[in-house]
């Protein structure tokens, strides 16, 4: 895909987004009031966040299904330690995510392991860890400190709150990082040709270890900020993370077989998940409706996805096949 | 080139179309749904894919309607942060909400769900899972079932039918209870121990609420204790469905090598009727959804709330009067029904018959 068709899916994608979101918009006011968008933002936290990790590891042709376990044992973590103080439990909640991101970067890309089967192992693993260190219950903050993380979802700029506005930072870092700096077009060249990356002198190493941390630390900025603003963390939360954020990704345009795909197709493909999920919901609809659209509305975009590009592979073909000699 | 590309991309624009064809029907399907009514009540709850819950919203619908309230039912998925998205929506929505209904996923993680819930100034009725001390600012009333009273009523039976064992001396035993941080399993856990003391415990085990998340947590746990088991308590009869199909793969045989008691009737009876559970205990989803209802209705009456707790008649014929004002806790019955068939046939709790306040 060259800029061109990428820039035209995405604004295919975006315009998809804004249909799903009027629809939704027609019948609930709450779609285009401040005080409703704002919380359409702050819901939007929790899986944005995430979701830009699990992108990075896509785009570098991993995958990391432990960032749901990774939020939950984060989560625990930051409530267990709020005792220091807020940003302080919060620092060291993400720098334990990233070092763990880190460790299983390193391993996975020292000894070649897959990271499905690795990060499989880490699921299970991280779980038991949140499980050990609540004592198989829910760890709280007193909830006479329960106001103490108001600040989080108080408007800060229109519809912002810090929460909504930490995470836009987070997307325009993320976007910046994989688009400028040399690291991040590591991270697509190895996700787009492992064999061509490495002849052409691109380390294996060093983007896996960055992939995998980026996508430790920000499972545990998402796990940490959403316990302390619930005040409370389980052991057992943040089960469906994984599954909501691989499919924004894909909603996104996040090419499962790596390399291609974007930040900003993240971003869409959140809003796009969000607004159905949240309308559904806010509706009154059964859960199984809630299922049913969001699966429902990721096959039609894949399924489209598919058409357009097999279409655009039999013009290239006819195309050359046209061209004299 | 561009040309190209953007006839490339037709495709894409009709799977548009063809996605709002298929989002329209939402729309409309709601504006349906809203008649004239007294009021809305809006009810948080974890998912009805589970039969207890669903049976759960067929009362508080039938009794909603009943009164004539309008009622929506904003399920989340079996995650706390979703619950917490969803009442911020439904807080910033701006609608006119009468009484919020609040039935978290993690109680002690709902917490700042429900305190939100509270700043609004709506009525917040409590349900289902025991409210957490120091949380009584935050909720008008609770209504629904009381998780200590269950255990403890579950104990006593099962420490009444070890007595009465002519096959099983009662010592050692497992615990199965609802996952890890629910706090409705923990409470039970905690009456369960107490009101039986002299119960052994070998191992108490988090799992789930359905018959195949105690069939495999029993699995995994049975074949290391299987010459000692004794009994086994679960806190519902779903998990236990499942626990007595393990105990009988590794050639134990429920009611008479090993006594069970799960304390809820939670869809099938056929364990129950077959001797395999020693009794149940006829916690009704469909009457607790019912009594929440009513409870929210009491308070939108009369508001008022009267001190200290309740436990609702356990008349077989009338369910309770609409009239009055609720009390701060109001629970619904739970009497005990044995594994006789007679019992079970003549049972009837507020008009309903066990069959139909059990088998769903």
């Amino acid at each position: 895909m060259n800029r061109r068709e990428a820039a035209i899916d995405l604004g295919v994608r975006a315009a998809f987004m804004a249909l799903v979101y009027l629809a939704f918009a027609l019948q609930l006011p709450n779609y285009y009031t401040v005080h409703g968008i704002a919380a359409l933002l702050d819901g939007a936290v929790l899986i944005g966040t995430v979701s830009i990790g699990v992108g990075i590891t896509m785009l570098a042709g991993e995958f990391d299904l432990s960032v749901g376990s990774l939020a939950a044992v984060t989560g625990v973590v930051v409530i267990k330690m709020v005792g220091i103080g807020i940003i302080p439990s919060l620092i060291v909640g993400v720098l334990f995510a990233a070092a763990i991101g880190a460790l299983q970067g390193l391993i996975i890309g020292v000894l070649g392991i897959n990271s499905l089967v690795f990060t499989i192992g880490s699921l299970i693993g991280l779980r038991g860890v949140a499980l050990i260190l609540s004592h198989e219950n829910s760890v709280t903050i007193p909830i006479d400190q329960l106001s103490d993380t108001d600040f989080f979802t108080t408007p800060l700029l229109g519809v912002f709150s810090p929460l909504s506005a930490g995470m836009v930072i987070v997307f325009v870092v993320a976007g910046l990082f994989l688009r400028f700096t040399r690291w991040g077009r590591e991270i697509y060249a190895i996700g787009g040709g492992r064999t061509e990356a490495k002849a052409a002198g691109v380390p294996l190493l060093r983007p896996m270890i960055i992939a995998f941390t980026c996508s430790g630390a920000l499972a545990g900025l998402g796990g940490a900020v959403l316990s302390l603003r619930l005040g409370s963390a389980t052991p057992l939360g943040f089960d469906t993370l994984l599954l909501s954020a691989a499919t924004t990704c894909l909603m996104g345009g996040i090419a499962l077989e790596g390399g291609r795909g974007s930040v900003v197709g993240i971003a869409i493909g959140l809003f796009t998940l969000r607004f159905l999920v949240t309308g559904v919901a806010s509706l009154g609809a059964p859960y199984y409706v809630q299922n049913l659209a969001a699966g429902g509305l990721l096959i039609v975009v894949v399924v489209v996805q598919l058409l357009a590009t097999r279409h655009r592979q039999r013009r290239a073909r006819m195309t050359l096949a046209l061209q004299p000699g | 080139m561009l040309r190209t590309s953007i006839r490339s991309f037709g495709l894409p624009l009709r799977g548009l179309a063809m996605a709002a064809a298929l989002l329209s029907p939402l729309m409309f399907g709601h504006s349906a749904a809203r008649a004239e009514s007294k009021g809305l009540l809006v009810v948080f709850m974890p998912p009805g894919t589970d039969n207890y819950l669903a049976q759960w919203q067929k009362g508080a619908r039938a009794k909603a309607k009943d009164l004539g309230y309008d009622i929506k039912i904003i399920e989340s998925s079996r995650d706390q942060a979703e619950q917490d998205s969803q009442v911020q929506q439904e807080i910033a929505s701006g609608e006119k909400v009468s009484g919020y209904i609040w039935w978290p996923y993690v109680n002690a993680a709902g917490t700042g769900s429900l305190r939100a819930l509270s700043k609004t100034g709506v009525p917040v009725v409590f349900t289902n899972q025991y409210p957490i001390p120091g949380t009584e600012k935050f909720w008008t009333a609770y209504a629904g079932v009381n998780d200590f009273l269950n255990a403890e009523t579950a104990a006593k039976a099962l420490v009444k039918a070890c007595a009465e064992s002519k096959t099983v001396k009662c010592n050692k035993g497992l615990i199965i209870t609802f996952p890890a941080g629910y706090s409705a399993g923990s409470d039970r856990e905690k009456a369960f121990r107490k009101a039986a003391p002299n119960l052994t415990v070998i191992q108490s085990q988090p799992s789930g609420f359905m018959a195949q998340e105690g069939y495999k947590t029993a699995s995994q746990i049975i074949p290391a204790h299987k010459s000692e088991i004794t009994w086994v308590y679960t806190e519902n009869d779903s998990l236990a469905d499942g626990v007595i199909q393990a105990l009988k793969e590794n050639g134990l045989q429920p009611g008479k090598d090993v006594l069970v008691v799960g304390g809820v009737c939670h869809g099938d009876t056929t364990n129950l009727l077959n001797g395999s559970l020693i009794g149940t205990g006829v916690q009704a989803a469909f009457l607790e959804g019912w009594s929440s209802v009513q409870s929210t209705y009491k308070y939108l009456n009369t508001k008022k709330v009267l001190d200290g707790a309740v436990y609702l008649p356990d008349d077989p014929n009338k369910p309770p009067s609409d009239d009055g004002a609720p009390h701060r806790y109001n629970f619904i019955p739970n009497p005990w029904v044995t594994n006789a068939k007679a019992d079970v046939d003549s049972f009837k709790l507020w008009g309903y018959p066990f069959k139909e306040l059990c088998n769903y």
